[in-house]
């Protein structure tokens, strides 16, 4: 009996020195795995031009329905992309997607990532439809490609 | 092709099938269900072998010395396959032939043709509008290499809009020439050309100019890439987003099948329907892009009551107790006989035939016409008869066979489109002889279709037809042409002399345009509004029917005759009874035995006495004598003969209810406004101009607070008390299917695909009439121009101008004058000019045109802003004084 008293001990003290799996969240947040999927992206060329072209192979591949594109043709004189035609709506819905990676694999144009946020929680419904304005990255990360 | 019966057998891919001699390998093999892709080949053009993507093996038994097929070991015949691959879609197969199609030697020729076409195809297809439909991108995927053996830069052409519709990417372009043979041969446009030669053809319009024809978009619609795509569609979405619906068009009366593609409860776009519908992938440039209507912000969306001065929104229930309480009062005070039912025509026939039970069997009251734009009360069945009396009716399909067409009076192009190309391609393909008989030299009557024009007098119509058929009679009676025959009192004291000095035509080519028809085995008469609604018209019916026995066009067992009604269901409207003599099928309203079967289905006697017409109670309306009105699916103001009058008789009448989409000037004038639904939102049944019946499919959900005409009639019957309980429209097509002569067993399942042309039953013809007087002679020309009429191309009916793309087509409204006679009265191309009958004036700006011919001036119908109605009911034919009022700088803005 105290021998096994000792072992559960020992289980206990051995783990009392080692460093803790748990992180503190929100205070502390875990780097995620270079193949984890969050929350997309829809990511600019170099010039700050969108990728994005319209296609809707996205919508076309995505098992859940959750993209919405709505296509329109650019002004010869402000393109939004390369191309003559360009994403006039983009929306996702996110309380249907399941994040499976699909819209992004199926993109010839690599406009679309999936990320690493995963922090969607929100108060309204509503909210989860992203928007193209929520998706697109920002101008100063012309370029950008996430690592795959 | 295939005289005698006799069938071919064809073993593709070791299934055998029994075609036709002359059946292209391709075609044999659809019917073998096996897959053999093309590119240049169509259904309606003759081979080509341009793209060459059907490459099959082609083989036949091997024969020995003695002319017998040599047999193998195991007693099948030995095959001897031609050294190379053949093209499928110009080799006609033969009785033992066999192909393989799935060989490596055929696949791999595919598969070579195949990346010479990818070649200089850009991989733009993300950007391509054809991205998800293209035969291109599907044969890529089945038989393209994932590589290219290719490091040259690809050939490159500027893209272009060929005009409003057209856009073209060259560099998408495989050249089967699709295009360019379907708007030769088909449309009769020659608008498309080849550009340069091998690899840096281009197909574009000839000096690269837009595009001068009739904006179709067929050539869209043929081109299997996406080298030409249509621009009022651009970009607007992915076929997968659409939900295909296939639907008859609402505008002619050739009843085109549609396929609306609807994103949401949008209309996007219009197509053709491959291999469905009599007109498979045809549309005119009004069935494409002529549906905006239905998606317009304008639309009515709630019922409208006048309450004192202005119309204010009402609920649908309190619009109809409204509307009945209104007209149980004036029944009670003024008698059923002072209500009227006006309109109906654009209706499916289920509302047609409630519009008329409405009128006669719960109001009581004959009064009841479809054909508002009539000048002169024309017998009900005037048409039919006129048609050959109900026995089975040719088809559309049927015109590219003939050899020879009469086509009287109208300009196919405004009228029946479709029918007009399918002209073209008889005439193009397998000889057939035009013979068009017009004022103006319309499109089917230039040069380069080789046929003959009788360009006639201005309303000489009558004086025409009668001589043509004493003509026809000169040739020996025809089959069914009996001396004492009915018919014969329409034609009585004509003489070809007679008609030829009557209509300027010379007698010698009447004689040789009725010898012609005459002698033709397979032929056609084909007319339209400008005989149903000329002012003569019933004698004319009459004149069009002796034509027709006289030159056999009519014999005992069938009629090659066809009338093309101004709107997609006239025909619907005469059959449903929307005429004051004559009940759903043609039975007689007088004739109380006949009229039995309704009485006894009804529930009520329909001993109403004698209704008026439409010009009769319009003149009685405006004379205060009708009380109330019931316009359905119809601008009166626009389409009476008179706009005073009507709007006289809007004015005095103690209640106007309409149905209508839009607030028309008639709805502004009504009491009460129902907001009724478009085609596109209610199902039915529609009949074309071959009598075909065919269904209409609903593609969008019912907006708010719209209904389909249907409904709004059975709720105002089920206020007056009828006993009205039809849960849908195919309950009322039930109904007709049991009561109607020619619809009797038809019910909708049995509609689709294509639906059956009606004809009725053996022997039981319609009954013998008193023949009309013989058709007049014309008064002599009086002052001033002639006002010629008629449709155009781009615009018809009430609801075409609604959208964008069809107005900016027609461009401006227009008097059209030949340029000697603008010169003789002073207008130069695009002065302001007033056209000024007694009754009234409108004025429009000019334009020369030498088609229209001297002594005349012609203003399209059915164009917003054209009024032709403000000048009165004015002679036969109308004439008008024309008169210089501004010039083209002031009217510019």
């Amino acid at each position: 009996m105290f021998k096994e008293m000792v072992q559960g001990l020992g289980v206990t003290f051995e783990n009392l020195f080692k460093k803790p799996f748990t992180v503190q969240y929100p205070e502390e947040q875990l780097t995620m795995f270079p193949r984890f999927r969050g929350l997309h992206i829809l990511t600019r060329h170099e010039d700050g031009l969108e990728r994005c072209v319209g296609c809707e192979l996205c919508a076309v591949a995505c098992p859940a329905d959750a993209i919405f594109v709505e296509a329109a043709e650019n002004e010869p004189d402000a393109p939004q992309s390369h191309g003559e035609r360009y994403a006039k709506r983009y929306e996702i819905n996110m309380l249907r997607c399941i994040f499976c990676g699909m819209c992004e694999e199926a993109c010839p144009e690599d406009a679309i990532y999936l990320e690493k946020k995963f922090e969607l929680a929100d108060y309204d419904r509503d909210a989860f439809i992203y928007t193209k304005d929520e998706l697109l990255v920002g101008p100063e990360q012309s370029g950008y490609l996430p690592a795959r | 092709m295939n005289a005698n019966g006799t069938k071919v057998r064809v073993t593709i891919d070791g299934r055998t099938v029994e075609v036709a001699p002359g059946t292209l390998v391709t075609d044999a093999a659809r019917a073998a269900e096996v897959h053999v892709p093309i590119f240049c080949s169509h259904a309606k053009l003759p081979p080509l072998g341009a793209c060459r993507i059907c490459v099959v093996e082609v083989g036949m038994p091997k024969l020995g010395p003695d002319r017998k097929p040599v047999l193998a070991a195991d007693g099948a015949p030995e095959i001897a396959w031609m050294p190379k691959v053949q093209t499928g879609c110009t080799t006609p197969v033969l009785d033992g032939m066999h192909v393989r199609t799935a060989t490596p030697v055929a696949v791999k020729a595919r598969q070579g043709v195949m990346e010479f076409l990818l070649v200089n195809h850009p991989l733009d297809c993300p950007v391509c509008d054809e991205g998800g439909e293209c035969q291109l991108q599907d044969l890529a995927f089945a038989f393209g290499a994932d590589f290219t053996r290719m490091d040259e830069a690809k050939r490159t052409f500027e893209s272009e809009d060929l005009g409003p519709v057209v856009k073209k990417e060259a560099n998408r372009c495989i050249i089967c020439m699709r295009c360019v043979r379907y708007c030769d041969e088909i449309m009769g446009d020659d608008a498309l050309t080849a550009h340069q030669r091998g690899v840096w053809t281009e197909i574009s319009s000839f000096d690269r100019q837009p595009l001068d024809c009739e904006q179709c978009g067929n050539c869209v619609e043929v081109c299997p890439v996406g080298a030409l795509t249509a621009l009022p569609y651009r970009f607007k979405a992915r076929p997968w987003d659409l939900r295909q619906h296939v639907t008859i068009c609402p505008y002619c009366s050739n009843g085109c099948s549609v396929r609306l593609g609807v994103r949401g409860n949008e209309v996007l776009r219009a197509r053709g329907t491959e291999h469905r519908g009599v007109n498979q992938e045809y549309l005119c440039v009004r069935g494409r892009f002529g549906y905006e209507f239905v998606n317009s912000a304008e639309r009515l969306t709630a019922p409208l009551l006048r309450m004192g001065g202005a119309q204010s929104p009402a609920s649908f229930d309190e619009a109809v107790t409204y509307a009945a309480a209104r007209l149980r009062e004036i029944v009670a005070v003024h008698g059923a006989g002072s209500v009227a039912f006006l309109g109906g025509e654009k209706l499916n026939v289920e509302e047609q035939y409630l519009f008329q039970k409405l009128a006669r069997a719960v109001i009581g009251t004959p009064h009841v016409d479809a054909r508002t734009r009539s000048t002169a009360r024309v017998p009900g069945d005037a048409i039919l008869r006129a048609t050959g009396g109900g026995r089975p009716a040719m088809s559309l399909d049927d015109l590219v066979d003939a050899q020879e067409v009469l086509v009287l009076g109208d300009d196919l192009q405004g009228e029946a489109p479709f029918a007009q190309a399918q002209l073209i391609r008889g005439q193009h393909q397998r000889g057939l002889h035009l013979t068009v008989a017009n004022q103006r030299r319309v499109k089917l009557a230039r040069t380069k279709f080789g046929g003959d024009w009788l360009a006639y007098r201005p309303g000489s119509e009558p004086a025409l037809v009668a001589a043509l058929a004493r003509a026809a009679l000169e040739l020996g009676d025809a089959a069914g042409a009996a001396p004492a025959a009915p018919w014969r009192a329409a034609i009585e004291g004509w003489t070809v002399e007679k008609g030829a000095a009557a209509t300027g035509i010379p007698a010698d080519a009447i004689r040789a345009a009725a010898k012609r028809l005459h002698a033709a085995s397979r032929k056609a008469i084909l007319f339209g509004r400008a005989v149903a609604e000329h002012p003569q018209a019933a004698s004319l019916l009459e004149a069009i029917e002796a034509l027709g026995w006289a030159s056999g066009a009519i014999t005992e067992s069938r009629a090659a005759l066809m009338s093309f009604g101004p709107q997609s269901d006239s025909q619907g409207a005469l059959d449903m009874g929307l005429t004051p003599d004559c009940l759903p099928g043609y039975v007689p309203a007088a004739d109380a035995a006949a009229r039995g079967r309704y009485e006894q289905a009804w529930g009520r006697t329909l001993d109403l006495g004698a209704g008026l017409s439409a010009p009769e109670i319009l003149a009685a309306a405006a004379a205060g004598g009708i009380k109330a009105l019931w316009i359905v699916a119809d601008d009166w103001l626009a389409s009476a003969p008179d706009r005073a009058m009507a709007a006289k008789a809007l004015a005095s009448a103690e209640l106007v209810v309409v149905n209508e989409l839009f607030l028309t000037p008639t709805a502004r004038a009504a009491h009460v406004v129902f907001p009724a639904s478009a085609f596109a939102e209610k199902e039915g049944v529609v009949v074309n101009c071959e009598r075909r019946l065919q269904r209409t499919v609903r593609a969008l959900a019912w907006r708010k607070g719209v209904k389909p005409d249907w409904e709004i009639l059975q709720a105002v019957a089920q206020a007056l008390g009828a006993a009205w309980s039809y849960r849908g429209a195919e309950d009322v097509f039930r109904e007709i299917a049991k009561l109607v002569p020619g619809y009797q067993g038809r019910s909708w399942a049995t509609l689709l695909p294509l639906g059956p042309q009606w004809s009725f039953a053996a022997n039981a013809v319609l009954p013998e009439r008193r023949a009309a007087a013989a058709v007049a002679e014309l008064a002599r020309a009086g002052e001033g121009l002639a006002l010629l009429s008629g449709a155009t191309l781009f615009l018809q009916g009430g609801l075409s101008h609604r959208g964008t793309l069809l107005p900016k087509l027609a461009k401006a409204p227009r008097a059209f004058l030949h340029p000697a006679e603008a010169a003789r009265i002073g207008v130069g191309d695009g002065d302001r000019v007033s056209l000024a009958a007694p009754g009234g004036a409108i004025e429009l700006d000019a334009a020369l045109d030498p088609s229209v011919p001297e002594g005349s001036v012609f203003v399209p119908q059915a164009q917003a802003g054209v009024e032709l109605n403000r000048l009165g009911a004015a002679g036969a034919p109308p004439r008008v004084t024309a008169r210089r009022v501004g010039a083209r700088e002031t009217v510019g803005a």
